[in-house]
């Protein structure tokens, strides 16, 4: 359903949706078959968002002799929506470094989630803010990480003068929307530094603008293939162009190393251009002492830190009275190189916050929104007045098709919780979404409502809920990520049980891999019927399969008595059948493993003794010996005492034992156990009227016969006695 | 027409065995679909004279032996029957809930030439008096005898109330069905979207495994994806085509 979020602007509605602007987008699908097709496609969901279509050639083309080889059809895969976050981390294996890489801390964050407020419950008492957004910027900061390495790639011992700009790995947009996130809304103790923290931000990721519009990062770019070339850089433009530029976003490390590349410092010059020179340098020196209201600065970055407020005021004003002395200083009139001075003057206009100077130096909006927190309103703050600011320097650089990064920013600014989930959901997909929700209500109460209200028009789920679940479908997608969505799906209260269950159906479970994790994902959320599920699944598959044993295995694992009864009755006919035979001893090994367990199901264990009595009966056949038919005798009195044997299959015993019973040579069997069998066969006689009563299939006669022969050896054994 | 299951050997291709035929000599079978009881396996097969039949297997071990359950015509007033209809083709589809606890119910939808026949029913199981009975139709007074072409019943991971789609001759339409009956036995429905079809003839419409995307293919040779934005509000969200 995210993905859906269309712009906002009606603030009457949570999104404002109106049908004819959405046109849904065609895409294309590749089958890569001759034409013609027919349009008969047919369609089958799999796992997640993975849609399987099938496209046939048609039927008239495919007979023709050329056309032998060919295939008559395709089924091509489509996974649907995550896709953009694909375009943004191109490389599937880094992308799923980092799918990976955020299970542990957004599982880490619920966990703790929970536990504050289980606490909180235990001591009537809100959880504590303090706390939770502590926890949320080390969330913050470790998914951070995931997503790639900012800053400052390791400088060279020796550094090549000409190279002004260290152009790193190319940031990821991604990175630069999480960062952003994370500066307004995870990190709660710096929330005075804000602008600071966003130049900082401009710095690492104002490269990425440079698609869509001109910026000044680009302008440097070029700047620097141009310096290989340059022999005296006053003399041009773009070496003005590229330090004020620099200078205007506050990248003050890279506008000092212009500086000193101009030709007064080389040492022939230095004599005859000694002012033009001192003037360079001291611009240099006050634009490296620019005081800056942050607590530090990292490795070769230039300014003064100032902690306080107070003392950057008073470090602010020295600083600027020292440039108005210098912009009004006599040597400027003995600096005899123009263009020098024009453009050194420029430069101290641009500090001093001149508003025109810095709209020329800055190429974007956000360029210039950075300039004035630099040079024109250093204490701006509040996100009311920031986002004033924003629009008055849209106005100024106003740009027809925003770039992603800047919606999200307007978003931010404006305080508008829907537009900012829109762009989350739109720019950079689910991931994005599924994560940084929990950014966004981190001590925002209206955006905690918006996101985790519950809704009938999502089925009684929140927003964030379902913004789970579809980045949890996603995930299940994939052969290689199913196994992580449970832990997204078990932090949706609602749904998400719903859903796991039927990911876990969906899973090919007899590949036994699979069904390990399975039965072990189903043992860590309860999910004991889905797991017994899956065994009755895998052991029907193996049962049918011919791998009776295996079969026999993962029923009694699932505990299903209704299939082992059937599998027993399926052996006990053949152990009655066939125990002459030579294929018995295959069965034996069956029987083996169901007569093996203590508390089988079903009274398997029962087929183990008939098994051992239908042995000392067969030795009775065949040969008339009168103490292995006391022996069978004493088995069947055992067999029949014993409670496993299940009362369907006494009949048949006794029918079995008819040999016995009538025995030549004097009864085997005592007053005692001819009545106990008689009972047992009065009692099986009575349960044929039951309606669960099972056809043994004996012939008609089996019951009276039997019976004809107990009271035979009972009367026999009643004289003897 | 018939049916089989699979049989396969390790590392060797899927073969397929014949396990049971259904259907006559003179009826064709238009659709065949089974319900997803664990204990019990059902089989719902619809006819082209407007028969549709329900068969269960008794023995979880014994594929080939299939019982009839029960035979229905596609109407809401059970005493009411008609004689032969012909239909061109029919949709079932099972409720995709497994949990036994349920009662089992599928929904129906025909093509045929009886109007009464046509349009789709929610059927569900009476297990005391062990018989099918229609507890809902999905269809508006006056589209009751158009021509259904394609059902679908959305898997549901907690919504409080059920979700399909019916495909007619018209329009896709998509449905919220109460989970619980109201006083009369019956469970209120209510059409929530309806999508004009123009021309194009929908032929087979199949739910994502969460019930949030709804795909479906038809006469005009694409396949169309359909969701619900955060307002409930169901549009067209995709169009796929098919391309070299």
């Amino acid at each position: 359903m995210p993905g859906l979020l269309t712009g906002s602007g009606d603030s009457s509605s949570l999104v404002p949706f109106s049908p004819e602007l959405n046109t849904p987008a065609v895409y294309p699908l590749h089958h890569g078959l001759k034409h013609p097709i027919t349009p008969r496609l047919s369609i089958s969901w799999s796992s997640g968002n993975s849609l399987r279509v099938s496209v046939f050639r048609s039927p008239e083309t495919t007979n023709t002799i050329d056309d032998e080889v060919e295939v008559g059809g395709k089924v091509v895969e489509l996974k649907l929506s995550g896709e953009d976050v694909h375009s943004e981390v191109n490389d599937a294996v880094r992308w799923r470094r980092i799918v990976y890489g955020s299970v542990s801390p957004f599982a880490h964050l619920q966990n703790k989630k929970n536990a504050m407020a289980a606490l909180s419950e235990l001591r009537h008492s809100a959880p504590s803010q303090v706390e939770w957004s502590k926890y949320v910027l080390e969330y913050s900061k470790e998914i951070n990480s995931l997503l790639g390495n900012r800053k400052s790639s390791p400088s060279s011992l020796i550094e090549d003068p000409k190279t002004v700009l260290k152009i790193d790995e190319e940031p990821s947009s991604l990175k630069a929307a999480w960062e952003l996130l994370e500066i307004f809304y995870a990190n709660k103790q710096s929330q005075s530094w804000i602008p600071e923290q966003l130049v900082d931000w401009l710095t690492d990721y104002d490269s990425l603008f440079s698609g869509q519009v001109p910026t000044v990062h680009l302008r440097l770019v070029e700047f620097q293939a141009q310096l290989i070339t340059l022999q005296t850089v006053e003399n041009v433009a773009a070496y003005w162009q590229a330090i004020s530029s620099a200078l205007s976003v506050g990248w003050l490390d890279i506008v000092v190393k212009l500086l000193r590349l101009h030709g007064s410092y080389q040492l022939n010059q230095l004599g005859s251009r000694e002012t033009e020179n001192g003037l360079v340098e001291a611009v240099a020196v006050l634009i490296s002492k620019m005081p800056r209201m942050r607590v530090d600065l990292p490795d070769g970055k230039l300014g003064e830190c100032c902690y306080n407020k107070s003392d950057f005021m008073k470090a602010w004003e020295k600083w600027r009275a020292q440039i108005t002395k210098l912009d009004c200083s006599a040597y400027w009139l003995q600096c005899s190189h123009n263009q020098t001075k024009e453009n050194l003057k420029n430069l101290l206009q641009i500090m001093l916050g001149n508003i025109n100077t810095l709209t020329n130096a800055t190429c974007h909006w956000v360029e210039l929104y950075i300039a004035h927190f630099l040079y024109i309103r250093p204490f701006t703050s509040g996100l009311e007045s920031m986002h004033v600011l924003a629009q008055k320097c849209i106005q100024l650089k106003p740009i027809s098709t925003p770039h992603k990064l800047m919606s999200l920013i307007i978003g931010i600014l404006g305080e508008n919780t829907e537009v900012i989930l829109a762009e989350c959901s739109k720019s950079f997909g689910p991931w994005m979404i599924a994560h940084a929700t929990e950014l966004l209500t981190a001590g925002n109460i209206q955006a905690e409502i918006l996101l985790k209200e519950e809704r009938h028009n999502l089925g009684g789920i929140s927003i964030e809920e379902s913004h789970r679940l579809v980045y949890a479908q996603v995930l299940s997608s994939h052969a290689l990520t199913w196994q992580i969505a449970p832990i997204y799906l078990i932090s949706c209260m609602k749904h998400g049980v719903g859903l796991l269950e039927i990911l876990l159906y969906k899973q090919p479970v007899y590949h036994s891999q699979v069904l390990l994790k399975n039965i072990e994902i189903c043992r860590l959320y309860d999910l004991d019927s889905v797991s017994a599920n899956a065994m009755k699944i895998v052991g029907m598959h193996h049962w049918k399969h011919g791998r009776k044993g295996s079969g026999i295995f993962w029923l009694q694992q699932a505990r299903d008595e209704v299939r082992l009864n059937r599998i027993a009755q399926k052996l006990f006919d053949f152990v009655g059948k066939s125990i002459s035979d030579e294929s018995f001893e295959q069965w034996e090994g069956l029987i083996e493993l169901m007569g093996t367990e203590s508390r089988t199901v079903g009274g398997l264990e029962f087929l183990h003794k008939y098994r051992d009595f239908k042995k000392s009966l067969q030795q009775v056949q065949d040969g008339v010996v009168t103490d292995a038919a006391r022996k069978a005798g004493e088995s069947l009195i055992s067999i029949m005492k014993n409670p496993s044997t299940p009362q369907r299959f006494w009949l048949p015993l006794l029918y079995d034992s008819l040999k016995l019973l009538t025995w030549q040579e004097g009864p085997l069997l005592n007053v005692s156990q001819c009545n106990l069998l008689l009972n047992k066969l009065q009692e099986s006689s009575v349960a044929k009227l039951r309606p669960d009563f099972v056809e043994v299939g004996l012939p008609p006669h089996a019951l009276s016969s039997v019976r004809a022969a107990l009271a035979t050896n009972l009367g026999r054994a009643i004289l003897e006695e | 027409m018939f049916f089989s299951t699979l049989s396969t050997l390790d590392s060797e291709p899927v073969q397929w065995k014949q396990c049971k035929t259904f259907g006559g000599s003179m009826d064709q079978v238009l659709d065949a679909q089974f319900g997803n009881s664990h204990s019990s396996l059902k089989l719902t097969v619809a006819y082209s004279n407007g028969i549709v039949k329900v068969y269960e297997i008794l023995d979880p071990m014994d594929l080939k032996n299939w019982q009839l359950q029960a035979e229905l015509q596609n109407v809401t007033d059970s005493v009411t029957k008609f004689g032969k209809a012909s239909c061109l083709s029919a949709s079932i589809s099972w409720n995709p809930q497994r949990s036994d606890t349920f009662p089992a119910s599928f929904l129906l939808g025909l093509n045929s030439d009886t109007p009464q026949l046509n349009s789709p029913k929610v059927w569900e199981f009476d297990q005391d008096h062990q018989r099918w009975l229609p507890v809902a139709e999905l269809a508006d007074h006056d589209d009751k005898g158009d021509q259904v072409y394609a059902v679908a019943w959305a898997p549901n991971i907690g919504r409080p109330y059920e979700l399909m789609s019916v495909a007619t001759l018209k329009s896709i339409s998509i449905w919220q069905m109460a989970s619980d009956p109201d006083i009369d036995g019956r469970l209120s429905v209510e059409k929530v979207a309806t999508f004009p079809c123009h021309n194009n003839q929908v032929w087979q419409m199949e739910w994502d495994m969460s019930g949030m995307t709804l795909a479906t293919t038809g006469s005009d040779g694409r396949v169309k994806l359909w969701q619900s934005n955060l307002n409930g509000v169901w549009h067209e969200q995709a169009i796929i085509e098919p391309t070299t």
